[in-house]
């Protein structure tokens, strides 16, 4: 059990017998009653998310998270594939619901697959992906109005934006949380 | 923060220098009155600082650091005073580090007697609109992803309306725990258990009510249950009630259930509330009847109970006219004016960085 005042970003609990996880949380107290907390919760199954608040105090059941090695296959038109573990027994979830994910995946990247009562329900990338960068226009000389920055884009068609001395076919890491560019790979 | 920190505590300062200008032009007096007390307010759910200190016999002296200056205020109310108002340090424990709490603050309270809780809601519209103008030139302001429109009059609505509008709860038929929970059953969050009608309250006002404040204008919500306004004055039966009492005879009239409402009222700007007003209690056997259950109700969640201060009841005793007062926390009023979403980017030293482990 968990209580409110042991509640951590990314928990899962089980609340009215639906998972949801803890997005963001902070503390209120209206002063005239019981403290509260404040969360953000994503349903883990239908992928809602809702604003509650709850007693100060109050506990909820915490589900572990089981975690699995994959590695992604490839996506067609309305899934995208991946094999888990040893067996390589095949998964796919919708594309829509990897649409951020997607951004980096290429062909055999290892992933951790999230599951929820023995069920897959989301993709965990690697914090730091490198990818080859396949379309960089070339850099102006003394073009700083952009900020020294220029529009390149990765091989999995996801567009980001690089320093100026980022060329075709160079390879760059890229962090996968905020999408930015980190540094060129070595 | 892309703010210079020495603009910030100018523009504080300019806050606070709106705020006694506002009083001083209003004819009001400012007061100084104590930090540390014998007792601290009773209030149920806040948790006053204990301490001790030494005289120079090394006489030991307990006490607590006030959570408002409320009481000192009404004592020097009930001695004559005009209108009064203090900015004072409190301090209140068991609360969070941010983003919208700091244990010690700035409490602004001022007092109008012979006036009610309608003359403070315009009190406050005013003085938020002069702090803006002081530091914006403009009633316009920019917090968070909006524009705060702080033109007067400000929106209201009562308690009981948002409660019917927002969470389909009628409070004229929520008055006990289980009448309460009873319209509670469809509702999609959990109802804390072995919860108290506070609880209810309060897990329903921020499950389904406050997150519908506008976010580009301020709201006062006004007329708060009993059970939610300790200090306030008992609104009177509804005026039919009392018209038709004047035709009847006294017995009916006391027949009649009294009110269950009280005249206090929120301003929230932006969503933050900012400040909490009532039309005072003045009654002391009522006032006395009210610490007495909030003494039980701190005894019974585990916290210090101490004495009711009987030179307050000896003051309300001694007579104080009907008065309308406020308490507004300075720091949220700034943060809501100066657009800065986490207290700890407002404050000189925040506790955060104060008291940081290791």
């Amino acid at each position: 059990m968990r209580s409110t005042n042991e509640f951590e970003k990314g928990i899962v609990l089980r609340i009215e017998n639906e998972p949801w996880q803890i997005v963001e949380y902070h503390f209120v107290n209206p002063g005239k009653g019981a403290a509260f907390t404040r969360t953000t919760l994503k349903n883990l199954k239908t992928g809602k998310v809702v604003e509650r608040a709850f007693k100060s105090g109050e506990a909820f059941e915490e589900i572990e998270l089981e975690r699995k090695k994959g590695v992604f296959l490839y996506k067609d038109r309305r899934n995208a594939v991946f094999t888990i573990g040893e067996a390589k027994q095949r998964i796919s979830f919708p594309i829509e619901q990897l649409k951020w994910e997607l951004n980096f995946l290429k062909a055999n990247t290892e992933v951790i697959v999230m599951h929820l009562d023995e069920k897959p329900y989301a993709i965990s990338l690697p914090a730091k992906m490198e990818l080859k960068v396949v379309e960089a226009p070339p850099a102006i000389k003394g073009n700083t109005a952009t900020g020294g920055k220029k529009a390149v884009v990765l091989e999995t068609g996801y567009s980001v934006n690089a320093p100026l001395f980022v060329e075709q076919d160079d390879v760059i890491v890229v962090n996968t949380q905020t999408g930015e560019y980190c540094e060129k790979a070595k | 923060m892309t703010r210079n920190f020495i603009t910030i505590q100018k523009q504080r300062a300019k806050i606070i220098d709106a705020i006694r200008l506002f009083f001083k032009h209003k004819g009001f007096l400012e007061v100084f009155t104590p930090t540390f007390v014998k007792l601290p307010g009773m209030e149920p759910y806040l948790n006053p600082l204990p301490y001790t200190f030494q005289d120079e016999k090394n006489k030991s002296y307990k006490g607590y650091v006030i959570t408002s200056p409320e009481y000192s205020l009404k004592k020097l109310l009930s001695r004559g005073f005009p209108n009064i108002y203090q900015m004072a340090t409190v301090f209140r424990q068991g609360e969070s580090f941010g983003p919208m709490h700091n244990p010690e603050f700035t409490m602004l309270e001022w007092y109008r007697p012979h006036s009610d809780y309608t003359q403070i809601m315009k009190d406050v519209e005013q003085l938020t609109c002069a702090a803006a103008l002081a530091v914006h030139k403009t009633l316009l302001i920019p917090f968070g992803n909006t524009i705060i429109n702080l033109k007067q009059p400000w929106q209201k609505i009562s308690v009981k309306q948002a409660f019917q509008k927002y969470a389909h709860v009628n409070l004229d038929n929520a008055r006990t725990v289980s009448s309460f929970r009873k319209q509670l059953g469809h509702k999609p969050y959990p109802i804390p258990k072995n919860a108290n009608w506070d609880d209810l309250f309060y897990t329903v006002f921020l499950n389904d009510i406050e997150q519908n404040f506008p976010k580009n204008k301020p709201i006062i919500v006004y007329d708060y249950p009993l059970p939610q306004a300790a200090l306030a004055k008992r609104k009177p039966c509804s005026r039919i009630t009392a018209a038709h009492g004047a035709n009847k005879s006294r017995n009916s009239l006391q027949g009649k259930l009294p009110s269950f409402y009280a005249e206090r009222f929120e301003a929230y700007i932006g969503g933050v509330e900012i400040g909490n007003a009532f039309s005072e209690l003045t009654d002391w056997k009522e006032q006395y009847t009210r610490l007495k259950h909030e003494q039980a109700l701190r005894r019974k969640l585990g916290k210090d109970a101490y004495a009711i201060d009987m030179d307050f009841i000896a003051g309300l005793k001694s007579g104080i006219p009907e008065t309308g007062g406020i308490a507004v926390g300075v720091e949220r009023l700034q943060m809501v004016l100066l657009n800065i979403q986490d207290i700890n980017d407002l404050m000189t030293f925040p506790v955060n960085t104060l008291f940081k482990s290791e």
